[in-house]
């Protein structure tokens, strides 16, 4: 007797070569490049690896009933200070957080990169209101797929805030979570950080109003 | 045969129509769907599996008689289908691929003289090496190696690559056609 068809689900036999994470389109099965595009699956809340052709499908607000919506690669900055006083008025614990509006609750939502992964939490709605009132790239921010990066240094200085595709966000969760050392992180993550942001205020461009 | 397998469910025509629907279902599935699928495969094999080791393993803890109780295994044709399936079997891989061709040399008949394990190595490539009057002819000798073929393919699916060593310069003389 020969069961052929069930040989390639037996994890004891010699496995045949299949695809790990971010090799194939999520949606078609395509193979990607290095630098494929994210695609949010808006039904499940989650992150797809994407083609350029399904990205494209999916670009256009309400594409696909919804369900998918393709992440922008925008990220911008605008020229004025960030309000220090409002964004402490939020009292966000740490230094390194990204704010999006998630879809499905109708909220703001702050998520934070920590070792164990991130960290969501609802952001009280009054106080995000006035900040959101005050803030040029926080009205821009299209909902699920992009989100404001925000890193105040410790002890006081310039607060850093950014429009950038949620997918971005996710990337420097990893970096956290792969290279975090000890009680603060260590050198090297902060290394890695400091790299990473430096690449995406070389991406950035002044905000523009019209998303 | 014993008693154990008279069973009322026919195995091989279930191990069939298996294969026939994963093949239709991957046609027929999106690629979500696809991928959803295979990981239920997967898990659903390997709790199987699992309970498969674990039964073995109460068994032989139980006191079954080692020797006899691998016999047995080995010759039931569907446990011994499914313990392949897992890595279990109790007969280690040189041993079944003897077996199968010694199982499958009958079956030869007057295409081919004999076939011989040349060399097998722990990456489970397989050299096999065919003696006889008929080496030489391409007809015969595709229908003698698609039989051995499936011959090992079924008694040791952990094989990976079987190659035929072609130097059929036997001490027989050709003069059988």
């Amino acid at each position: 007797m020969n069961l052929r068809g069930l040989r390639r689900y037996s994890t004891a036999l010699p496995r045949r070569p299949k695809w790990a994470p971010g090799e194939r389109c999520e949606l078609c099965a395509a193979p990607l490049d290095a630098g494929h595009r994210h695609v949010v699956d808006l039904e499940r809340r989650s992150i797809c690896c994407s083609c350029r052709p399904c990205a494209l499908l999916f670009e256009q607000p309400g594409a696909g009933a919804g369900h998918y919506r393709t992440v922008p690669t925008r990220v911008c900055t605008v020229p004025e200070p960030f309000d220090r006083q409002r964004w402490d008025a939020l009292s966000i614990p740490v230094g390194l957080c990204f704010v999006f509006f998630n879809g499905s609750l109708r909220r703001w939502v702050v998520s934070y990169p920590s070792p164990a992964g991130a960290t969501e939490s609802e952001l009280p709605l009054e106080a995000m209101d006035e900040l959101v009132e005050s803030n040029r790239l926080l009205r821009a921010v299209q909902p699920d797929v992009e989100a404001l990066l925000v890193r105040s240094p410790r002890g006081g200085g310039d607060v850093e805030a950014m429009l950038v595709p949620i997918d971005a966000c996710y990337d420097l969760v990893g970096i956290v979570r792969q290279d975090w050392k000890g009680f603060d992180g260590g050198d090297e993550v902060r290394a890695k950080m400091d790299a990473f942001f430096a690449a995406l205020r070389r991406r950035s461009r002044p905000l523009t109003e019209p998303a | 045969m014993n008693a154990v397998q008279e069973d009322a469910f026919d195995a091989k025509q279930d191990a069939a129509r298996i294969d026939q629907l994963l093949e239709s279902l991957q046609g027929m599935a999106g690629p979500s769907t696809w991928m959803a699928i295979e990981e239920l495969m997967e898990r659903l094999l390997r709790t199987y599996g699992a309970g498969l080791a674990r039964a073995l393993a109460h068994a032989r803890a139980a006191g079954a008689d080692g020797a006899r109780f691998d016999e047995r295994l080995g010759e039931d044709d569907l446990l011994s289908s499914l313990l392949l399936l897992h890595g279990l079997h109790p007969l280690p891989l040189r041993a079944r691929v003897e077996r199968a061709l010694e199982k499958v040399r009958p079956a030869l008949g007057s295409h081919a003289g004999d076939v011989e394990l040349a060399a097998l190595d722990e990456r489970g490539s397989l050299t096999l090496r065919f003696l006889g009057s008929c080496s030489g002819c391409p007809s015969s000798r595709a229908t003698v190696e698609h039989t051995v073929r499936r011959a090992i393919e079924e008694a040791a699916p952990e094989i990976a690559t079987i190659e035929i060593a072609d130097e059929a310069k036997v001490a027989l003389p050709q003069v059988a056609r």
